[in-house]
């Protein structure tokens, strides 16, 4: 066997690395889904259509634990729907659920930073309500949504390690197989640290790319 | 204003296409009778654990030949140990074998299979402080959450007021704290204590005897499987089969 | 142009405006005066059609309104800007619009300004930006409200300017101000209101020299007491 294998520590490091495509994957998704449900929410809330309900579901995703929301999904809901969930699409449920709840919230302070009179010259001109989303207000509001978007993105790709406890093979469930297999413990969890904070790095580097081109500084003192 | 639109919908269409791709559909060729769906916790060797990508081990080996009994394919699902209860009762496993002791208050909530394995006892302490005659009172004892030595432990100390028990999900970390005299002993398998005394020069191992509780395979309650699956164990063990794993494992009974 | 048949607008338990009655005729260029909450800009958003009102208000021809502020998009260029409502509203083509812009903003003198942005545009040129904004949609009647007031005083001239360009276009004009030389210089009728109800309606003549024991008159002299006899010798100057 020696000949054969490599060194087990690079063997172990890159098997756990492997499982960025697992944490990168549902992070994603939990983005993609809590946006769409926090923009639509945000909206609803700025123009005060279903206050209550809105609140209702930010104040509860908030208020408990993502472990607790992952078992619900995952081994409560199929028992109330009739049919079995799995372990991909509960994860999806769940992240995208609690993701959308703090999204909301970030959209809403974005929302209500704009300037009101950006609402009464749309109307003076007679913009339709799409277009003025679209193009007037939400791209003032990305100014103030997006530091604290990039906030919650680099927060969800750490939180997905829960996935783990369900068996899908992301970097913390490989870190913990690996260190079961060698009798180890702190060498695989510095690994996934490693790998995890590789992860936050470049979507704090991909956000300061973003930031430039989607916030329009307004203090530019040059043409 | 529109290229950023037109990126948001680009990447929209990728993560979409991700999600399809992602979503691995259960094979509906094989008919559900035929399958038997095993979950275990790859992390306890040598009863289950991972190597080079796949997940091997005396409980893997020992359900595969269970499955060739009943003629049933055999598909492994790892996850957590606190969520293996949870998937029997909730049917997205059909029994679970993961180094379980069958223990009082587990029978409540789960079926049983006969032991198929009683575990050896060992303690593991540090070379430097060996254990002394007093091995229960006023002492630090790590054990692992759950387990047939968790139980063995807390009978023995039961007497003494002042022996306190940490109880942790896995033992890795109960090592460290070993190694950081934050504890100390530890109470665990012989077979595990070996393996980390191999890796650790510091740390020394002493047997203690065998538990009278033993591992069985974990079914939801009145699953019809279980008569068949303790069949197919007195069926292993009469023809050699159950020896034949252990010898490989290294288990001696 | 322009007919109101009591109109009223209440918010909540606030009477803003009160069973007012005007008629405003084409090319009529119209001044607003009152005090501060006397409900001058609830009538201007009103007669633009911004805000629901109780009465009706019929109008021959469409307006535009120019804000106080401003509310210039401050994430788009000053061509952006204007441009943005005809092609997306109006469906104007891209070709048209940009060549109406052109011409606009050179009578204005902000032709070389129109990739600026506006927080790099003074005060007197971010206002030419919001009127030519409105014009762009071709309105027959513009409501200004109160164009001098978000501008340094010394300022003022140049708005007079503007309004003066503006009356050569035959536009009818409704503009709020409290700067009374000015709408001296610009309008031919006043409208006062206090407290939501219009208590007079009169030609600038008339309402300048104003009989002693109107209300007009109290205004005005509250008004050159309150700003230290500045308009009072613009007055004696007015030609």
């Amino acid at each position: 066997m020696g000949a054969q294998t490599m060194n087990p520590f690079i063997e172990s490091f890159i098997y756990i690395l492997t499982g960025l495509g697992v944490t990168l994957k549902y992070t994603l998704i939990a983005l993609t889904g809590g946006t769409v449900i926090g923009t639509f929410l945000a909206i609803l809330k700025y123009n005060h259509i279903g206050e209550f309900g809105v609140n209702a579901y930010v104040s509860f995703l908030r208020g408990t634990p993502l472990l607790v929301q992952l078992t619900l999904v995952y081994f409560v809901l199929p028992t109330l729907v009739g049919f079995p969930i799995p372990v991909f699409i509960a994860g999806s449920i769940a992240f995208s659920l609690n993701a959308g709840a703090y999204i909301t919230e970030i959209i809403s302070a974005g929302l209500n930073s704009v300037d009101k009179g950006q609402f009464e010259a749309c109307n003076a001109l007679g913009i339709p309500p799409l277009l003025m989303w679209r193009d007037i207000i939400l791209p003032q509001a990305i100014k103030t949504i997006f530091p604290a978007f990039l906030n919650e993105a680099i927060t969800l790709a750490k939180e997905t390690a829960l996935i783990s406890t369900l068996g899908e093979q992301d970097i913390m469930r490989r870190a913990q197989l690996t260190a079961a297999e060698h009798y180890t413990y702190v060498l695989p969890l510095v690994t996934a640290a490693i790998c995890y904070y590789l992860l936050t790095f470049c979507l704090e580097l991909l956000g300061k790319k973003l930031e430039k081109g989607l916030c329009y500084d307004y203090s530019q003192k040059s043409i | 204003m529109k290229n950023f639109y037109q990126k948001t919908y680009n990447a929209l269409i990728i993560i979409i296409l991700i999600f399809i791709f992602g979503c691995n559909a259960p094979d509906r060729n094989v008919d559900k009778k035929s399958i038997l769906i095993v979950g275990l916790s790859a992390e306890y060797p040598p009863f289950e654990f991972q190597q080079q990508g796949k997940i091997i081990g005396f409980d893997i080996d020992l359900i595969q030949a269970v499955g060739q009994k009943l003629d049933k394919e055999i598909q492994i699902q790892d996850m957590s140990f606190h969520s293996l209860i949870a998937s029997l009762h909730t049917g997205k496993i059909d029994v679970a074998i993961s180094g379980m002791t069958i223990t009082p208050e587990r029978l409540k909530n789960v079926d049983f299979t006969q032991v198929y394995y009683q575990p050896s006892l060992a303690i593991v302490y540090l070379k430097n402080q060996p254990l002394d005659s007093n091995i229960f009172s006023h002492k630090k004892i790590g054990v692992q959450l759950g387990t047939t030595m968790e139980k063995w432990i807390k009978q023995q100390t039961k007497e003494q007021q002042n022996a306190e028990i940490i109880s942790l999900d896995t033992n890795p970390p109960l090592i460290e704290k070993l190694k950081l005299k934050q504890i100390d002993y530890i109470v665990i398998e012989t077979l595990q204590a070996v393996e980390f005394c191999k890796l650790n020069p510091s740390l020394a191992f002493q047997t203690v005897g065998t538990s009278d509780e033993g591992y069985g395979i974990a079914l939801a309650k009145n699953s019809a499987l279980k008569s068949e699956i303790d069949a197919a164990l007195t069926a292993l063990q009469a023809d050699g089969t159950l020896e034949h794993i252990q010898e490989k494992w290294g288990l001696k009974q | 142009m322009i007919t109101v048949k009591n109109l009223s607008k209440h918010y909540g338990p606030q009477q803003v405006l009160e069973d007012i009655n005007l008629e405003v005729k084409q090319g009529e260029v119209v001044g607003l005066v009152g005090h501060s909450g006397s409900g001058k800009s609830t009538l201007l958003r009103c007669l633009h059609g911004l805000i629901a009102h109780e009465g009706a208000i019929l109008r021959n021809g469409r307006t535009g309104l120019i804000f106080q502020q401003f509310h210039l998009f401050p994430h788009l260029s000053v061509l952006e800007n204007i441009t943005y409502a005809p092609i997306k509203v109006l469906h104007q083509n891209v070709i048209d619009s940009r060549e109406k812009a052109k011409s606009l903003l050179h009578r204005v003198k902000l032709w070389e300004k129109r990739d600026a942005f506006a927080h790099q545009l003074s005060g007197g040129q971010k206002q030419r930006v919001a009127i030519v904004r409105a014009l762009m949609m071709e309105p027959e009647i513009l409501l200004l409200d109160e164009p001098t007031s978000a501008l340094d005083p010394t300022l003022v001239q140049e708005v007079t300017n503007v309004v003066k360009e503006l009356k050569k276009e035959h536009l009818t004009l409704i503009i709020s101000s409290h700067e009374l030389s000015f709408l001296r210089q610009t309008v031919d009728r006043i409208l006062f209101l206090e407290k939501g109800h219009l208590v007079c309606d009169q030609d600038v003549q008339t309402f300048f020299k104003g009989d002693p024991e109107s209300k007009s008159k109290l205004f005005l002299s509250a008004f050159y007491k309150q700003n230290n006899f500045l308009h009072s010798n613009a007055e004696v100057t007015q030609g």
